[in-house]
Formats: C-alpha cells, sequence, structure tokens
C-alpha cells in the first residue's frame, strides 16, 4: 500500500495542492534533491511567508522561511522551535513522523502553515502553544547534507 | 428556468469578521453570568408576582427590556480600580389605573414587598424610577421598575413608569408618571435586525417572561454585536467619568445607521460611519435621535454637553479607527494593537488567544484542514470537503 513516493511524485502533488509554487531540481545534485518555492499564508488576519522547502530522497524536509525571516530573539530568548540552522522544527527526528511514503504536499507544508500561526501568536504572547518538540541543536545536528542547505 | 444571476451571491467572507465575533464573545456576558442574571431576574419577579401577596391583587406581568432583551448585553469589568456595572432591567406591569394611583404609591408598595425578603432588603437602593437591588461581588445590579399599562395605548403595550422628576412631587396622579414603551422599542430594534420579534401583548394575568437565552456571536445577528462593540469602546472611554452616553443612543444611533449588512467589520464601519456624519451634519447643534416609540423624545438631549462633545470625538475617532483596522497589514502583531486601541487590550488578546486555542484543539482532534494553494482551516468533520483535507498530526504515523 504504502510505497516510497519519488521526488517526480512528490514535485506532481506539491504542484497540484500549490499551483504557484515554483519547484527544481538543482543540477548540481543530478535530480536527487528538490527544491519548492512558495507562498504560505494561514489565513487572510496572518502573514505571509515565503518558504523554501528542500527534500532529498529518504530525509526529513527541511522548511526555511525565506521572507519576512523569523525573528531569532523575543521575549529574551531564542524562538523556539527553530533548528540550530534556522530551519523550521516540525517533528521530532528521533520518532520517524515523517517516512518517504508521506507526501511533502500533505505534511510538511500544512505543518509548516501551523509551525508558522503558532510562531506569529508567539510573537505577541510568549507563549507557544503549538508542538513542543525539542529543536536540533548544533551538537545533535546530523551529518551535513548536501544540497539541503538554506539556498541563497 | 432558474437564472442563476437572480440569485444573490453570498458576500465574500471578510478576514476580520471571525476575530470581531471572538471579540464580543470576550466582551458579553459569560454564560455564567448570564445565567446568574437570569437565575436573580426569575426568582424576584416570581417573588413579587407570588400569589396572595402585597402585589398579587394587581397582577404583575414581569418581563425584562433593555440591553438584556435586545441581547446587546456587555461584559462588566474593573479597570484601574473603577468598575463597569452590568445591569439588567424588570419591569413589574400591575393592573393599576394611574389616573386614580399616584407612582408614589405603586413604587411604595412594590419597595414594601422587596422589603419583605431579607435578602432583598439588604441590596436595596432606592434610585429615581426604579428599584435596585446591588450585587457587587458579581459586578451586577437590577433594577425594578414599577409599571402599569398605559391607558392611551389601545394594545396595552406600552407602560407608564415613576416620573424621577416629578413623582415625589404634589402632583395628580397621571402626571406622576412617564411614558415608556421599552417592548415596542425591542420590537423596532428587531426589525433593523431583520428578525421580528413577537410583541409581548398583554395577558392581564400574573406572570414572569422569562429572559432571552444568551447566543454565541456566530449566531448572533450582526447588528446586536456591532451594538455590543461600540458599547464597549464607549465603556472604555468613558472610565472613571460620572455620566455616561446612555445605551439607548448608542443602540437607536446604530439601528438607524445599520443597513442589513452581513459581513460584521464591513457593518461596522458602515454604522460608525453613519452615526459621525449625522452628529457632523448636525454640530455645532446636536444631532437629532428620535425615540422610535415616542418621536416627542430625542435621546440626544439626555447628556450633558461635555458627555455629548466626548461621545462625538469617540464615534469621530471609532469611524477613522475601524477603517484603519480593515485595512491593517495582515499578522496578529499588527492587527492586534489596532483593535486593542478602542476595544482594550483585555478582549482582543482574548479573541486571538481563542483562535490559538480553536486551532491547537482542532490540530489536535484531527479536524485541522489545510486548504488547496494554502491556508488552515478547521473542519466541522474529520474528512476531506470542499478542497479542504484533514492534517494528520506529525504526532502519529500511518504506517506505524
Amino acid at each position: 500500500m504504502h510505497t516510497t513516493l519519488s521526488l517526480v511524485q512528490q514535485q506532481r502533488i506539491i504542484a497540484n495542492r500549490y499551483p504557484k509554487a515554483k519547484i527544481w531540481f538543482p543540477k548540481k545534485h543530478r535530480g536527487e534533491v528538490l527544491w519548492a518555492d512558495l507562498k504560505l499564508q494561514v489565513s487572510p488576519i496572518y502573514e505571509a511567508y515565503r518558504v523554501l522547502i528542500g527534500y532529498k530522497l529518504g530525509v526529513q524536509p527541511k522548511v526555511f522561511v525565506d521572507s519576512p525571516e523569523p525573528v531569532k530573539q523575543a521575549h529574551g530568548i531564542r524562538t523556539p522551535h527553530l533548528n540550530y540552522d534556522d530551519s523550521l522544527c516540525l517533528y521530532d527526528p528521533g520518532k520517524g513522523q515523517w517516512a518517504d511514503t508521506d507526501a511533502i504536499a500533505h505534511t510538511t507544508m500544512p505543518w509548516t502553515l501551523r509551525w508558522l500561526f503558532h510562531y506569529e501568536n508567539w510573537l505577541v504572547t510568549g507563549v507557544w502553544l503549538g508542538d513542543t518538540i525539542a529543536p536540533v541543536t548544533k551538537d545533535d545536528a546530523p551529518p551535513s547534507l548536501p544540497g539541503l542547505e538554506k539556498p541563497q | 428556468m432558474f437564472n442563476d444571476a437572480k440569485w444573490p451571491k453570498a458576500p465574500a467572507p471578510e478576514p476580520l469578521d471571525d476575530l470581531l465575533n471572538r471579540i464580543v464573545d470576550a466582551i458579553q456576558l459569560t454564560a455564567e453570568q448570564h445565567n446568574r442574571a437570569a437565575r436573580l431576574y426569575t426568582e424576584i419577579g416570581r417573588w413579587l408576582a407570588a400569589p396572595g401577596t402585597l402585589l398579587a391583587p394587581f397582577s404583575p406581568e414581569i418581563f425584562p427590556q433593555g440591553s438584556m432583551l435586545l441581547r446587546t448585553t456587555v461584559r462588566p469589568m474593573s479597570v484601574e480600580g473603577e468598575d463597569i456595572e452590568f445591569d439588567l432591567d424588570l419591569v413589574g406591569r400591575h393592573k393599576i389605573d394611574p389616573n386614580v394611583t399616584h407612582a408614589g404609591k405603586l413604587y411604595a408598595m412594590v419597595k414594601q414587598r422587596l422589603e419583605e425578603n431579607p435578602d432583598y432588603k439588604g441590596r436595596l437602593e432606592a434610585k429615581g424610577r426604579c428599584l435596585r437591588l446591588n450585587y457587587p461581588d458579581d459586578l451586577f445590579h437590577l433594577d425594578v421598575i414599577p409599571a402599569c399599562a398605559d391607558p392611551a395605548d389601545a394594545q396595552g403595550v406600552a407602560i407608564l413608569i415613576p416620573d424621577k422628576d416629578k413623582w415625589t412631587q404634589q402632583q395628580t396622579a397621571r402626571s406622576s408618571y412617564k411614558e415608556s414603551d421599552p417592548l415596542r422599542y425591542a420590537d423596532w430594534f428587531e426589525q433593523n435586525t431583520e428578525v421580528r420579534l413577537r410583541l409581548v401583548e398583554k395577558s392581564g394575568s400574573a406572570s414572569v417572561a422569562p429572559v432571552p437565552p444568551r447566543e454565541p456571536a456566530t449566531l448572533k445577528a450582526p447588528l446586536r454585536k456591532i451594538v455590543q462593540l461600540i458599547k464597549r469602546a464607549r465603556d472604555l472611554d468613558f472610565i472613571g467619568d460620572a455620566e455616561i452616553p446612555s445605551s439607548i443612543l448608542i443602540t437607536t444611533m446604530a439601528s438607524r445607521a445599520y443597513r442589513g449588512e452581513e459581513n460584521l467589520a464591513e457593518g461596522l464601519e458602515n454604522v460608525l460611519k453613519g452615526m459621525n456624519s449625522a452628529i457632523k451634519s448636525a454640530s455645532p447643534g446636536r444631532v437629532v435621535v428620535a425615540n422610535p416609540t415616542n418621536p416627542q423624545e430625542d435621546f440626544a438631549r439626555a447628556p450633558s454637553q461635555a458627555c455629548y462633545d466626548k461621545f462625538a470625538k469617540l464615534i469621530e475617532r471609532m469611524s477613522v479607527w475601524i477603517t484603519k483596522a480593515r485595512k491593517a497589514p495582515p499578522g496578529r502583531r499588527n492587527i492586534e494593537p489596532v483593535l486593542a486601541e478602542l476595544l482594550g487590550k483585555s478582549a482582543v488578546a482574548k479573541a486571538f488567544n481563542s483562535l490559538e486555542k480553536a486551532v491547537k484543539a482542532a490540530s489536535d482532534g484531527g479536524l485541522l484542514g489545510s486548504i488547496a494553494g494554502g491556508g488552515l482551516t478547521i473542519l466541522t468533520e474529520s474528512k476531506a470537503s470542499g478542497g479542504a483535507q484533514p492534517v494528520r498530526s506529525s504526532d502519529f504515523h500511518l504506517n506505524d
């Protein structure tokens, strides 16, 4: 039933669900890496963000918020649930919450929306109501994954 | 054949409406406050109308009037040591002849009946036209208004109540009363909300009419919510003042300016702009706000000049503010401070927090939906509908 989705399948589902998304496969990584660039907005009264999502088969997708860039520090602390590399902490890497049978468009993207929603509320209230998975620190960072660094 | 073009299109959802509804829920009486007020009202009503007691020969008919009847209540609050109380008006309509029985006598009888109850006696405060029972712990008071049917009204709906400026002086019986028509006013208001309320006609026997139920903001007519929001801004603006512009002045002006808008934010903007231009065009004089049930009475005459001027300024500020709020750039950090300027920090924060909690609860319950193209929505069922698809929790995996 559940089979691994190829990058091209992921691309099709994203394009179908988010027709305005820009999707590309960087040549340098010989088609093994997919990037999607799209605007996500929780609702008209919440801000719209430009989000970059990088995916390499078998690795949990990385999500970066490009603009407006997330505030790094507020209420006297570092923004919770932002990983060491400023990617969003959406799932617990130890728990297998995401698998390569999952469509990014149906999981990572709504989870990003949910993250942005709680983030915007946190900016005002200082209380994070979203999932409270500990972000990945530099010390627990997995070996760097070529191709999933935030595009410049 | 049906022509689709003939059917009015539902207005596009206004982004601010959900938030304004949540603000209304944060400023109207809580269910607990409403139930307590309704229970006290019923108990007092039954006490006054009890068979075999002092007033029984006059068959008291008890009914609510004012904001509780109009469903435009605003929650009591304490700000900077100042209390804003919530009041419930209870009318007791008695079968007496106002040409024979002086208002002072009716007033004294109702007072005596209330004093027969030791609890009420301890709470009683004699006011000009009514008998007030104070519940300071609840920031609440209940005004009992002694009344009788106005013989001039063939339908028996209008009432006469003690004229607070006259009844204590030596007067003929009839001149100790003044006209009031709270039920026709409520009916007029209902027509403006486009939902008609049945006139409570004279039943002729002792009775206690129920207080209308509390409605969540999503089920409430927009005009009621508009009135509630303006009243809350008034309460905050006049905090600590000895005199505030009356709710009936606001309610009547808002009703006249309302054009049946379905969207709350749009309706609020149009009403505030309408109220402001009515005030402006009458300036330097005062706007005329005739009582719809008694055109001789002008609600705008009642406030002092200082109070009227401050009210006029508030409406002007609000009419600029609502446009600014509707045009505010998206983002809680941008919208919240604008709304809080006139509706208060606490109610607006509560509204955003209730939205966040609703999304969180939906997410936990599998009812958070993602909309094609972007956006989140709260689903009523945990299945895809209208292009929205349930968002899987990140905390469990379907393949596990």
